[in-house]
């Protein structure tokens, strides 16, 4: 299916005729048969789809952990098939946050260390790097859990940690591989509202894969994968008024 | 928050595994440094013993040590004072000398004829105040007591028998020695055997004052007969002042001292004199090289001279540390090989529990390097603490071993000695085995380390 035209902000990332083969034994799985995509810039994409359909294999492509077997990858601007291990990890550290569906914290350190340790690959001074994930916490609504490690929280507030942590470094992109499968109804309706809220005041690209209907319906933009190809994109007419505060 | 910080916790996170490793790292260290000490203590004493019998050098005659017992005329020194004199007065090795003092190595028969014993020596004639100063070293300051001599200048004809030797020639009873066993009677006896033979009576006494008649405290005699330097037999009779333990049983049964006149007459006759070599004892052992070239240049054109060291001398020095030494690297080796394999253990299953984790860093930005500075840090950190601990666990036992003044015999000697380990006085052995083990400890770690910078992102974050 084609993709419609990219947004008058700008790409985000955009996949050309890409593909991705697995051997699996003698069996080479099919996970993405050529899709093309463009993300604009600042907005707030769902990529969903059954199981098995390659959407967490395209996230995975997207947040450069994972490289194509044919087809081009531009990531904020940056082709990144062409970087080495090294600029690729580099490049992750400076302009791509993950959210993951199992949280992934570190569980020896507090929620402020899980947040502020990544920025020690981009921020020099360490009162500063402190200091932002302090900001971070606070804005995610942990300002008081601050030195509580992942085990002392709550499903909903170690996915706010991830949250803060992914948005601490200020990054081009933030990928959340189904960020709420693991919580309740009820919080990973509060998950989405903050994801929300923090992609309109940090005006940031978020990259989503789900199969949470009111993520779905809350998307900018909604891309269905089924069998390795993109079946269906839908726009929303209209952007969303900013957030007026995160809770 | 650093890598440190993050690798110490990941220690600590797994107690119980952490600790059992650290516990084979300072069994292995505790292993190290108290036989360690204990063989760094056993050389020190085996060294000062050695060097207070044979100094640290000895100047002789060419070939000496081959042929010096069996020829002592042709392998004698017979201008030793002036040698002598030019040593003591040298300003450069003055300074580093202890003791220097000439020597005649003498060996023959020692009987006590009016017993009917008699048994080989191995005799040394000594100026008795010099034997005693050369008795007392301790470079080391390993307080080994000094050794005693009973040898006076003012009694030229005394001389000490070993306390085996004082058994074997029945003197027992005269020398009023305890624990001493008594040689029981011959069986069959006649008055010729019981008295010393008429030929061998008539060469002691030609050159023996005799005792004055009437004495009835006259002191214990042996009579010594030992091969003058043109084959003949020479006697000498010799009043055994005292009866001495020598550390080394087989010594001990033939150990004979006697001032170096009597010595020099035993050999020589009363009319020259000459010794067999001249003892140069050190204050330190680390002067030793410095002393000997020096000692070398002094005696240049003083004929075919050499000088040897006590290595040389008493090649059973080499042979026990070459011993210990191996004994020691085996166990080094050993415990080597025990941290090496408990630490890869340990940060192997930690590599193997925390592969999310690795795949959550990689997300992050971290490189592979620092996943792997990571992994190897924590090795290095379980192996820090063990030998730490390790360390200061073989200083307690120095510790309780001094204080508790254990004793045992080592094989071939006669008496217990302390039951030491000197830990504290090797610091580089401390320092060794402490960064050695380390080394080994992040070296053991960097496999598992490599296995998980290694990791594929993807694939490891399917494990979280």
């Amino acid at each position: 299916m084609e993709q419609p035209p990219p947004s008058s902000t700008g790409v985000a990332a955009r996949l050309q005729q890409v593909t991705k083969q697995y051997q699996l034994g003698k069996t080479t799985v099919h996970a993405l048969r050529g899709i093309d995509l463009t993300i604009a810039i600042g907005s707030y994409t769902v990529i969903c789809g059954p199981s098995g359909s390659g959407k967490s294999t395209a996230l995975q492509l997207l947040g450069c952990l994972d490289m194509p077997t044919s087809g081009t990858l531009e990531i904020a601007g940056q082709d990144v098939i062409a970087l080495s291990d090294a600029a690729r990890t580099t490049f992750r550290a400076q302009h791509l946050g993950f959210v993951f569906q199992n949280f992934n914290l570190l569980p020896v350190l507090t929620a402020l260390e899980n947040v502020e340790y990544p920025l020690q690959l981009t921020v020099r001074d360490p009162a500063e790097r402190r200091e932002r994930a302090r900001a971070m916490l606070t804005a995610v609504g942990l300002g008081d859990l601050l030195h509580r490690r992942p085990a002392e929280l709550s499903g909903g507030q170690r996915q706010r940690v991830a949250v803060a942590r992914a948005m601490v470094k200020r990054p081009r992109l933030v990928l959340a591989d189904e960020p709420t499968a693991n919580l309740d109804r009820r919080t990973g309706a509060e998950l989405i509202a903050l994801m929300r809220a923090m992609q309109r005041e940090h005006q940031t690209t978020f990259i989503l894969s789900s199969h949470d209907p009111q993520m779905i319906e809350d998307a900018d933009e909604r891309i269905l994968i089924e069998d390795g190809r993109v079946v269906e994109s839908t726009r929303r007419q209209a952007p969303l008024a900013p957030a007026q505060g995160v809770s | 928050m650093n890598i440190v910080a993050l690798a110490s916790r990941n220690v600590l996170r797994n107690a119980r595994r952490s600790a059992l490793t650290v516990v084979a790292l300072v069994v292995g260290t505790l292993a190290i440094l108290v036989f360690g000490g204990y063989v760094n203590d056993n050389v020190q004493g085996l060294q000062t013993i050695t060097v207070r019998q044979h100094g640290h050098l000895q100047l002789v005659r060419k070939d000496y040590l081959d042929f010096g017992r069996g020829d002592v005329g042709r392998f004698s020194i017979r201008d030793y004072e002036t040698l002598l004199a030019t040593l003591r007065s040298d300003p450069v090795l003055a300074p580093m000398l202890a003791v220097a003092t000439p020597v005649l190595n003498v060996e023959g028969t020692a009987g006590n004829f009016s017993a009917g014993a008699s048994s080989s020596f191995s005799g040394k004639g000594v100026i008795p105040s010099e034997y005693l100063s050369l008795l007392a070293w301790d470079g080391f300051g390993v307080r080994i007591p000094p050794g005693r001599s009973a040898l006076k200048a003012e009694l030229p004809d005394g001389g000490i028998i070993g306390f085996r030797m004082a058994q074997l020639l029945a003197l027992c009873g005269p020398l009023g020695l305890k624990d001493c066993k008594t040689l029981p009677p011959r069986r069959v006896a006649s008055a010729q055997e019981e008295s010393l033979p008429e030929d061998i009576a008539a060469l002691g006494l030609a050159e023996q004052p005799t005792a004055p008649e009437g004495d009835a405290k006259a002191p214990a005699t042996i009579e010594l007969l030992a091969a003058s330097p043109g084959g003949l037999p020479n006697v000498v009779r010799m009043s055994v002042l005292q009866a001495e333990r020598q550390v080394i049983r087989d010594i001990d049964a033939i150990y004979v001292a006697m001032p170096l006149s009597l010595a020099q007459r035993l050999v020589f006759g009363p009319d020259e004199h000459a010794v067999s070599a001249i003892v140069i004892q050190l204050k330190r052992t680390d002067l030793m090289e410095a002393a000997r070239a020096r000692v070398s240049e002094l005696v240049k054109g003083s004929g075919d001279l050499e000088v040897l060291t006590f290595f040389q001398v008493s090649p059973v020095y080499e042979q026990i540390v070459a011993s210990y030494t191996s004994v020691f690297t085996f166990i080094a080796v050993l415990m080597g090989f025990i941290a090496l394999f408990s630490i890869a253990n340990a940060i192997n299953m930690a590599v193997g529990e925390r592969i999310g984790e690795i795949g959550t860093l990689r997300s992050l930005g971290f490189q592979r390097g620092t996943i792997r500075g990571i992994f190897v840090l924590e090795g290095a950190l379980l192996g820090l603490f063990g030998t730490l601990i390790g360390a200061g666990v073989s200083i307690l036992v120095q510790v309780g071993l001094h204080a508790g003044r254990f004793t045992w015999t080592p094989p071939g000697r006669s008496s217990p000695i302390p039951l030491r380990v000197d830990v504290l006085g090797n610091p580089t052995l401390i320092l060794a085995t402490v960064v050695g083990l380390s080394l080994v400890a992040c070296l053991s770690a960097l496999w598992p380390a490599n296995r998980a910078a290694r990791m594929e992102v993807t694939e490891a974050l399917r494990h979280a």
